[in-house]
């Protein structure tokens, strides 16, 4: 191990040093919480190719934000660890979660204010550059999106097509989404999923089997 | 057709897929998470995690946020497995080379955004 490399604990000495209020405490929280600020960094120069909007400064600030906003969440939740894994896997789950969230947040508030203007239609499942797609496919996705937007636009909620719109069409992050139905993002799941649900029985229901409707869909270059 | 374009249609294509394959009882995300650091562990231990854990394969198909979590979660657990973290200051200087100099780039949009 580098000497630069906190203390490595077992799970136990982990719990029982978080809970300690001797100077062991605080050992352990520096050390967590620079374990939480790695993970955090990990994921954003190795799992992210798209920082470059941030300046380095502000990225910088808000990496330490959640590192430190993650370790506020994992002491809250700290009874709540089953011993089911290594202990920083689960609190890396809370940074990288937090971070993750939190920069979908980000970059859809600059991305929103740059396309205020712009206005997506859902036909644009259909702008394809033909030349690389045969006749029947391009017939085939006409045909099974236009069964999926009447079902949307006659036989979906309002919460269930707003959800999808925002999502699928305009590609707003789901906790935006939530925010903005008052919900939160396992709810938005729950309500696309029942969504998903109704527009496969319909599809069903019209004799589209799954298969064709994967083939007509597939990425140009071949099914993924 | 635009960045822009691209983007969307990537997403409805995506979905027209994910209709394709919606099972009737579905893991939600809050179910995934409960358990996915057990999940990532069991995985990077050689244990047979989809058998642990049947309904998150299925789940991390139809939501990309929790598979974008998971993947960067069980990067940085195979790291530190691994002994390989990075320390801060290297991080660090990894950041500043994946941000441009003055920030002022327009973002791509997203290719993957929600269930």
């Amino acid at each position: 191990m580098s000497p630069q490399q906190p203390a490595a604990r077992s799970n136990e000495d982990w719990l029982v040093e978080l809970r300690d209020h001797g100077p062991r405490n605080a050992a352990a929280l520096a050390d967590l919480r620079e374990y939480l600020l790695r993970a955090i960094l990990v994921y954003l120069t190795r799992q992210r190719s798209d920082l470059g909007a941030f300046d380095y400064d502000e990225l910088r600030q808000l990496a330490e934000d959640w590192a430190q906003q993650s370790l506020l969440q994992v002491l809250d939740s700290i009874d709540s660890f089953r011993g089911d894994s290594k202990f920083t896997t689960w609190a890396y789950r809370i940074s990288v979660n937090l971070a993750a969230a939190a920069l979908r947040r980000k970059r859809w508030e600059s991305l929103s204010l740059e396309s205020l203007t712009e206005s997506e239609s859902p036909d644009v499942a259909l702008k394809e550059d033909t030349t690389t797609l045969s006749p029947e496919i391009q017939v085939t996705r006409r045909q099974v999106w236009a069964v999926i937007s009447s079902i949307i636009d006659t036989e979906l909620t309002d919460r269930q097509r707003t959800a999808l719109t925002r999502i699928v069409i305009e590609g707003v992050p789901v906790e935006v989404v939530a925010d903005q139905l008052g919900t939160n993002r396992n709810n938005i799941y729950k309500i696309v999923h029942d969504a998903r649900k109704k527009l496969r029985r319909e599809l069903e229901a019209r004799d589209w089997r799954a298969d064709d409707v994967l083939r007509a869909f597939e990425d140009d270059g071949g099914p993924t | 057709m635009d960045q822009a374009d691209t983007a969307s249609r990537d997403r409805v294509r995506q979905f027209v897929r994910r209709i394709v394959a919606t099972e009737e009882h579905e893991l939600d995300c809050r179910a995934v998470l409960d358990v996915i650091h057990a999940y990532v562990d069991m995985d990077l231990s050689g244990g047979d995690a989809v058998a642990g854990f049947p309904g998150i394969p299925h789940h991390l198909m139809q939501c990309p946020d929790c598979a974008e979590m998971v993947a960067a979660l069980r990067h940085v657990a195979s790291l530190e497995a691994r002994g390989q973290l990075p320390a801060v200051d290297h991080l660090w200087r990894d950041l500043q080379s994946a941000v441009t100099p003055h920030g002022l780039r327009p973002p791509d949009r997203p290719l993957l955004s929600g269930p």
